[in-house]
């Protein structure tokens, strides 16, 4: 009984005017919009191949090792494949960073130079799947019981010996079948249309991460499909059921999640980033003076005169190269004193921001969009706890070129005492930045509240609608 | 009998629920949307004065510098920040001035800068800003459609279409007293929502507006009831096409998606594939590459001249010069086809009123893509403008010609965005004001066609 309906339900929606519309939005907006994303994606690949060979050249090419300290090192973050699905659009290009010991790794690049990608938003499933889908599972729901009803065939359909739970059961599934069918059929089609490009390989990692997003997708859907069917159940005509359906979506879609981000900067007062900057330079000031301090010291102690040079050239050349080695270990002491204070600073201005956006994260969940939003940033591995990962990576970097500047720094300067007028010197050891692995499982675990509400909004929408149907007046 | 039958339509609204509701959301979203944007306003001018006064701190710290050589390798070694200033009108439009950075620091070896993605709240750039310009363009659009679509075909479903013409009143006549009257009902919230959170906004005290402010908030309140009617008329216009309430909701729904969500993302995504920019990270490497060349050029002048005498002076200088020079070709070139490409998608967008009316508020708010050009060439010239004034000041301080109190506060760069002119911001809206006109005009025409032969039975 229950596949009779089913198959009535899905028959009807096919033969429908919003389901060849839906479809066509489906395969237009989905598949052009990947195929843009995916062709970004490999020219930001490609970028990165040449400036990661080219930087590592760079680094290579170091014949003085003052260079790797203080010239520094610039490395590129490999784009993340999965942006060409979900992206919080930060920043457009691929980032590179650049690494010195007097200052903090910063952006040597990845500044916004095309005013373009921020008019609309991106194409991509956060936007497709979670405003365009949505509205269209609300349109394949909001008259299933309203819309039969001023039709007169409701009442002829539970004349018949059928259970209304099975008939509702019936509807739900049939209409949303119909409503995922052209979603599947399309995303099928833009995923393909990706693969075209030469560059764009999907792991299975990869392909876990789409089915995930995908699971998500239907999740969040039949969450939104089962709200339009208890706003239905509750309403006695098709018109009022759509004005009713709309102004929750608008609430629920268009408004609460583009209001909380903002709303965020309410809960608790963060210092500012200019602050924060001028701190940072305070620190640095201070590191600075201690190591000049500890300098003077050092050539009071070993009897070195202020102005050691003459014409270019050391008065008393041993001396100063057996300082030179005795200072690495200072300087190394204050390039990290500094790095660790900074970092203190930063992460004390991160915990203040950290909590406002969390509660703006928790006041947002009242609409399940938002939910599905972080569900699948995380799944695209574009959720703020990854950057964090990323960013902890990088401070540790920071130290381990360091470590191995000062090294090579004290070699050079052993080497150069020796006697040896032109050390080898070589930088082809140095440390590589190794980009964190993308993990899935604590991605989700750090979402599984999403999940859990996403869930909770499915069965609270359609119980909902089940109660009202039971008692619904069909005549 | 024109004014009965708007005022019979005024009463027939007032009393629907969609008008409460919508009531209730435009005051709501109106205050909650001025309010979080005026306190996103007044935390980045608080950023910007804070900047300021550090750099103020900053120069007189290093003016204390007594000794000229130590002063002046201070202030290359430091370099100055400059704070860029906020756009008052951000507050109704925020446009690109998100994207642009609250501060821009300078130096003689390195410049400094700020990890946007790892100080910044990650999801502040995911969805639009809830501004005048979203709340107008994007949620009270769909309001007017609601308020609009069974406007003609609803009364027909109802029945009370056929007694209304079975009186003596003309078909146009009715048509435009309900035109009227559900529009009246419509905006009247709107601006009564809208003028309570300027009020509000300005008793707060915390922004200073001019007269050119106001007229040019004036203006976008003006074109947001052009835009307005125009969905408005748009879905009475879907409503004399169609026989069935419903039908016509359905089709007033795809019109809105396609006008509002899809057209503009899909211009975005033609702009892309017809005029295709390099990434800056080519242009970059190019640079990189040119800078190495004359590098190698120059060196291999000063082997076999020695590098003395005026011939290889001349010959490096021109060197230079040409370096300078095919990098500038470099950065037009990408200026250029960023210029087409975003040109482009513009025209293409201008398809919905949705981006027609985006471009038109920005425009008058003055922080549109126009502004983000501003921004960058200003951003550029400090720098340049830094660097010249360092290497000024030591070639003054090599020919011991340095004067005392060298370093002035005022003397010193920082970023100026040239605010546009009120005339030439309305030239520049100008365009998009007729595109909804006329769209107003001609969804007007065919409603009225379509209902003078309009089946009511």
């Amino acid at each position: 009984m229950l596949m009779l309906v089913i198959k009535k339900e899905i028959l009807e929606h096919l033969m429908s005017l919003r389901f060849s519309l839906a479809c066509i939005l489906c395969f237009i907006t989905l598949g052009l919009g990947l195929w843009v994303n995916g062709r970004e994606y490999t020219e930001n690949l490609a970028d990165w191949r040449a400036n990661t060979t080219m930087h590592r050249l760079e680094v290579e090419g170091y014949n003085q090792s003052w260079m790797i300290v203080w010239q520094g090192v610039k490395v590129d973050l490999p784009p993340n494949i999965m942006q060409i699905f979900a992206s919080r659009r930060a920043y457009d290009g691929i980032r590179t960073i650049q690494f010195s010991q007097d200052f903090e790794p910063q952006p040597a690049s990845g500044a916004t130079t095309n005013p373009l990608a921020n008019m609309f938003p991106r194409t991509d499933l956060i936007f497709f799947i979670g405003i365009v889908m949505s509205l269209l599972a609300l349109v394949f729901s909001y008259d299933a019981v309203s819309g039969e009803k001023e039709q007169g065939t409701l009442r002829l359909m539970l004349s018949y010996s059928i259970p209304r739970d099975t008939y509702l059961l019936g509807k739900w599934i049939g209409g949303f079948i119909s409503l995922i069918l052209p979603l599947v059929l399309g995303l099928i089609c833009a995923v393909m249309v990706t693969l075209v490009f030469r560059d764009v390989h999907y792991t299975p990692t990869n392909w876990m991460q789409m089915i995930l997003m995908f699971l998500f997708a239907v999740l969040y859907l039949a969450a939104i499909y089962s709200l339009g069917l208890f706003v239905s159940a509750r309403t006695e005509r098709p018109a009022t059921a759509a004005v009713a359906v709309l102004l929750v979506w608008v609430i629920l879609v268009l408004a609460w999640p583009t209001v909380t981000p903002y709303l965020a900067t309410r809960f608790g007062k963060a210092s500012s980033l200019v602050d924060l900057d001028k701190r940072k330079r305070d620190v640095m000031k201070e590191a600075w003076e201690q190591y000049k301090k500890a300098d003077k010291e050092y050539d009071k102690a070993h009897d070195i005169p202020e102005m050691w040079w003459e014409n270019g050239v050391a008065r008393d050349s041993e001396k100063i190269l057996k300082k030179r080695i005795d200072m690495v270990d200072v300087e190394l002491k204050a390039v990290k004193f500094l790095a660790q204070e900074q970092e203190k600073l930063n992460n004390e201005f991160l915990n203040g921001m950290t909590h406002q956006t969390m509660m703006g994260q928790h006041v947002s969940r009242l609409s399940p969009f938002s939910s599905f939003m972080y569900v699948i940033l995380a799944a695209a591995g574009e959720d703020a706890g990854n950057e964090r990962t990323l960013q902890k990576q990088l401070i540790e970097y920071k130290e381990r070129l360091a470590d191995y500047g000062f090294k090579k720094q004290r070699e050079e300067g052993e080497e150069r005492l020796k006697g040896n007028k032109k050390p080898n010197y070589s930088c082809v050891d140095c440390p590589r930045f190794q980009m964190p692995a993308l993990s899935l499982s604590h991605a989700m675990g750090a979402v599984a509240l999403d999940v859990a509400l996403l869930l909770i909004w499915n069965a609270v929408f359609f119980m909902g609608a089940y109660m009202s149907f039971l008692r619904y007046d069909a005549r | 009998m024109l004014g009965l039958l708007i005022k019979k339509e005024i009463r027939s609204h007032v009393l629907t629920y969609r008008f409460a509701m919508t009531l209730v959301l435009a005051f709501v979203l109106m205050l909650l949307g001025f309010s979080v944007m005026t306190a996103h306003y007044q935390g980045r001018m608080d950023a910007y004065s804070a900047s300021a006064s550090g750099r103020a701190d900053q120069i007189a710290k290093i003016k204390q510098i007594k000794d000229q050589q130590e002063r002046l390798g201070k202030l290359s070694e430091l370099g100055i920040a400059s704070g860029y200033k906020p756009a008052l009108l951000s507050i109704l439009s925020a446009g690109v001035e998100n994207d642009l950075p609250v501060e821009s620091h300078a130096g003689g070896w390195f410049s400094r800068s700020m990890d946007k993605t790892r100080f910044e709240n990650p999801f502040l750039s995911v969805l639009m800003a809830p501004d005048f310009t979203y709340i107008v363009a994007v949620i009270l659009s769909l309001l007017a459609l609601i308020f609009s679509f069974d406007n003609i075909c609803g009364e027909k479903e109802q029945q009370t279409l056929k007694l209304a013409l079975s009186y003596s009143v003309p078909r146009h006549l009715i048509l435009l007293s309900k035109w009227i009257g559900g529009y009246v009902v419509l905006i009247c919230p709107v601006l009564l929502a809208t003028g309570v959170a300027l009020l509000i906004m300005n008793l707060q005290g915390c922004v200073q507006l001019d007269p050119g402010d106001g007229i040019r908030m004036v203006l976008m309140v003006g074109a947001a009831l052009v835009y307005i009617s125009l969905f408005y008329t748009a879905g009475i216009m879907i409503s004399t096409l169609t026989h069935r309430a419903v039908t016509a909701m359905i089709i007033a729904l795809f019109v809105w998606a396609g006008w509002v969500l899809v057209i503009p993302n899909i211009s975005i995504v033609g702009a892309k594939l017809i005029v295709q920019v390099p990434t800056y990270n080519k242009i970059e490497n190019e640079k990189n590459a040119i800078d190495e060349e004359i590098h190698l050029k120059i060196k291999a002048i000063s082997k076999t001249m020695l590098g003395y005498g005026d011939k290889a002076k001349k010959l490096q200088e021109a060197l230079e010069q040409e370096n300078k020079q095919r990098k500038q070709e470099l950065d037009e070139f990408y200026e250029n086809k960023v210029a087409a490409q975003n040109r482009l998608c513009m025209m293409l967008s201008r398809l919905s009123p949705f981006a027609a009316f985006s471009y038109l508020s920005a425009a008058l708010a003055d922080t549109g893509i126009e502004l983000f050009r501003k921004y960058r060439i200003a951003d550029k010239r400090f720098h340049d403008d830094f660097r010249d004034y360092l290497d000024k000041r030591w070639k003054e301080y090599s020919e011991k010609k340095l004067k005392d109190d060298w370093l002035k506060p005022d003397e010193l760069p920082a970023i100026i965005v040239n605010r546009s002119r009120l005339e030439d911001s309305i030239n520049q809206a100008s365009f998009d004001f007729t595109i909804l006109a006329v769209l107003n005009i001609l969804c007007f025409l065919t409603a009225f066609m379509c209902f003078l032969r309009y089946d009511v039975r």
